[in-house]
């Protein structure tokens, strides 16, 4: 190669360089000095916090990358469509809805972003954040967001009224949950049992949800129990007891175990109560009031 | 230099060179200064034609989200080859917004796809683009009803009186007659935009729809929403119908424009053959509240509530809780024996609304109905009376059979403020399930105040047990007491 071309290469890449330089030079100054994420409920709606920093003299606009803001239950991520950007740099409520699909307008100094987030699984994610300027990344962190497991316990209660020849056993359940997460989708099983013979009479189920540190109650209706035992000393009452479903009938010798179980992903709660109770009194079942 | 380098410098291989380095510094440059939101834009646009509608729509929102750099590349999609990017554009380019947009959107009201001319028709209303005004009054008469429904939402949202014609016009053609759903709502668009456009033109067309079963009740609310000078002078004929749809539309009429000199009109409406005239008119009458139009209402109101008819006894009663008539009370008290529970309740919610406390015994007595319903009514009607005699039968309500009841009495404890409803309070939070019941107990402890709710609501603070929403609202109100607050904390569920 002769030395003439080895000149010219060399300030073509000199300009290259030059240039280069120049462009990324004159590119923002923004950081992220702030994440944070409360816990968030499995498949419930939470928000990462951001608050990112432009140190320049004027507004700048930046993209926003975020990566696991959403995770479905095979722990894949799914893309983030819209955040929350103060509108204004010193009054952090003041927000507008903005779709990630365009940059994000910083103000000069510290500008509030909050990102949408949501799991269907408990743990702990990762949450990747990369701020983007013409493809440049200007900075980028990760804040652990955690997805508490609730904790589950079943309640079982009951009052008795006697009418005419029968006495009602009215019974009530509360499905309660003591963890910081909440749980969907909770699968229920009421199962009443015939003590005398180990036969199932009756067997009923449901779908509740409850949220973390709450209970949610089992009964259908407001004012109706979950489910009613009638044990007849003569004739029937003939009660239809609607609109509660779950109903038993049964004679003055007969005794029920009422069974109530939950199921949240690997987690199995039950509770139980003897109907009557007189004859093992202090049963160590009956939990009722 | 010299002639050989020289040479050599614009030789072939140099030349290549050179090309060689343009395009790779062009290159370079393009990556740099890419503008990834117009890359991005005109990514979307091209999607707006994919054939997943999924990712069509999803490429519209976003450029509605994008906005005004969205706006120059949606104009140009407008003149897409394929009609989905057209429609899509159109349409986008309404909810963005930017009224740079309407002279090409007014271009596509004769594009050969109905889909396009629609949304270009619905944009240009939502742009107010005034200059749209006649090629909408064109698209009147387009072959396509969705089309046409597009153009009269548009034109109605101009509010511009050229349009005020051609809508009547297109009211009275015979392609709508009433025979099918479309054509019934499209009346009723056409109603609705000669409404927004508030046009006197308008008064005559839709006075001649009251005796229409279908739009005549629509066209009477649009007409309420005139100017009275406008309608009432021609209305008068139409209250003297032999049609009586005609009349109970034109009482309606009345109700709209809430004209005094309607009074009489009304009154006289009172004693007509039509249970749903005399029904419309009692209602009407009870939005005249000024004392002057009291006087003239009040008697021949409570003469409606010896009506054979229990709605027009049930509407004149509330009419008369309306106005607040005193006189009326005798007569209410005697219609809380009705044998119609809507009339009962009517009666209870009237004397609820007057508020006179000689009307607590009455109503008290009644509490032991066996209907819910008129239960919680007198219990609303009691707290609304707001006399401390309310307050024992609010007490003995806290353990009333139905939860609705209950929580009324709860809250209405709460308001009345009377201490001697602590201890009833607490004692019903020991036994109460429902969770809208506990928590509006828990309100009225926190309103009530005093160290023995204070106590009782530490302890529901600490349950963990307890509903969240009942836990968290006594926590609020015990720091709110403890803060020396009046506490005024109302959580929802």
């Amino acid at each position: 190669m002769r030395k003439s071309t080895l000149v010219y290469i060399s300030v073509a890449l000199l300009i290259l360089v030059l240039g280069v330089l120049w462009y990324y030079g004159n590119s923002a100054d923004v950081k992220i000095v702030d994440m944070h994420a409360p816990p968030v409920g499995i498949r419930e709606s939470g928000q990462l916090d951001i608050v990112l920093q432009n140190n320049g003299s004027k507004p700048v606009d930046v993209w926003l990358e975020v990566e696991n803001a959403f995770v479905d239950k095979n722990g894949e991520a799914r893309s983030t469509s819209r955040l929350i950007i103060s509108k204004d740099s010193v009054d952090p409520w003041d927000v507008e809805f903005v779709s990630l699909q365009k940059p994000i307008h910083l103000l000069t100094g510290n500008n509030s972003i909050s990102v949408w987030l949501g799991y269907e699984l408990p743990g702990e994610y990762p949450v990747n954040v990369k701020v983007v300027e013409n493809s440049r990344i200007l900075d980028e962190g990760t804040c652990l967001v955690q997805i508490p497991t609730p904790e589950l316990h079943l309640k079982l209660e009951y009052e008795m009224e006697s009418r005419n020849t029968s006495d009602i056993y009215r019974i009530y359940g509360y499905l309660i949950n003591n963890g910081s997460g909440s749980a969907r989708d909770v699968s229920t099983n009421l199962t009443v049992t015939d003590e005398k013979t180990g036969k199932m009479v009756l067997t009923s189920s449901g779908i509740h949800y409850v949220r973390s540190q709450d209970k949610t109650a089992l009964w259908t209706w407001p004012d109706y129990p979950y489910a009613i035992v009638e044990i007849v000393h003569g004739e029937l009452s003939g009660e239809s007891y609607m609109p509660v479903q779950n109903v038993v009938i049964g004679s003055g010798e007969d005794q029920f175990l009422i069974n109530v179980t939950s199921t949240w992903q690997d987690q199995v709660v039950s509770a139980e109560l003897l109907i009557p109770s007189r004859r093992r009194a202090g049963d160590e079942y009956d939990r009722a009031v | 230099m010299s002639m050989t380098e020289r040479y050599e410098l614009f030789s072939c291989r140099h030349a290549k060179l050179l090309i060689l380095l343009l395009l790779l510094s062009e290159a370079c440059a393009g990556c740099l200064g890419q503008d990834p939101l117009e890359a991005r834009v005109d990514k979307l646009v091209k999607s707006l034609g994919d054939e997943d509608q999924n990712v069509s729509y999803a490429s519209a929102y976003a450029l509605v989200d994008i906005g005004e750099p969205a706006v120059d590349p949606l104009i140009k999609a407008l003149k897409d080859d394929d009609p989905q990017v057209r429609s899509f554009a159109a349409r986008a380019l309404g909810e963005i917004g930017d009224q740079k947009a309407a002279d090409s959107l007014i271009e596509v009201l004769d594009d050969p796809s109905p889909e396009v001319r629609m949304n270009a028709a619905s944009s240009l209303g939502w742009l107010g683009a005034s200059e749209a005004v006649e090629p909408l009054i064109e698209l009147l008469k387009d072959e396509n009803e969705g089309v046409v429904f597009s153009a009269v939402c548009a034109l109605g949202a101009l509010k511009d009186p050229r349009a005020v014609e051609p809508l009547c016009e297109a009211l009275n053609s015979n392609d709508y007659t009433m025979h099918n759903s479309d054509d019934y709502t499209m009346h009723m668009d056409i109603i609705l935009a000669l409404e927004e456009i508030g046009d006197p033109r308008a008064v005559d067309p839709l006075l001649d729809l009251l005796d229409d079963k279908d739009v005549g009740s629509r066209a009477a609310n649009a007409l309420g929403h005139f100017e009275s000078e406008e309608v009432f002078g021609k209305l008068t004929k139409f209250l003297r119908s032999s049609n009586p749809t005609t009349r109970a539309n034109a009482v309606k009429v009345c109700y709209g424009l809430q004209d005094p000199v309607s009074i009489p009109y009304l009154i006289e409406m009172l004693d007509d053959r039509v249970p749903e005239v005399r029904k419309e008119a009692a209602f009407a009458l009870g939005f005249f509240k000024e004392p002057e139009e009291v006087v003239q209402t009040e008697q021949p109101l409570i003469a409606a509530l010896g009506d054979s008819d229990p709605e027009i006894q049930e509407v004149a009663a509330r009419s008369l809780g309306r106005i607040e008539s005193k006189d009326s009370i005798p007569y209410l008290e005697e219609l809380l024996q009705a044998k119609n529970q809507n009339v009962q309740i009517a009666a209870v919610t009237a004397l609820g609304n007057i508020g006179d406390t000689e009307a607590v015994d009455s109503l008290t007595a009644l509490l032991g109905d066996d209907s819910w319903l008129l239960r919680k009514s007198i219990v609303d009607s009691l707290v609304k009376i707001g006399d401390s005699q309310a307050v024992d039968p609010l007490i003995s309500s806290l353990g009333d059979e139905n939860y609705r009841v209950r929580k009324g009495a709860a809250d209405g404890l709460g308001e009345l403020g009377d201490n001697r409803a602590v201890e009833p309070l607490l004692k019903a939070l020991d036994t109460e399930r429902e969770r809208d019941v506990r928590a509006a107990e828990v309100r009225a402890l926190g309103e009530l105040g005093g160290p023995e709710a204070t106590e009782g609501l530490r302890r529901i603070s600490k349950d963990m047990e307890e509903y969240w929403n009942v836990r968290t609202a006594a926590e609020e109100l015990l720091k709110k007491i403890e803060g020396g607050e009046a506490a005024n904390v109302y959580s929802t569920s």
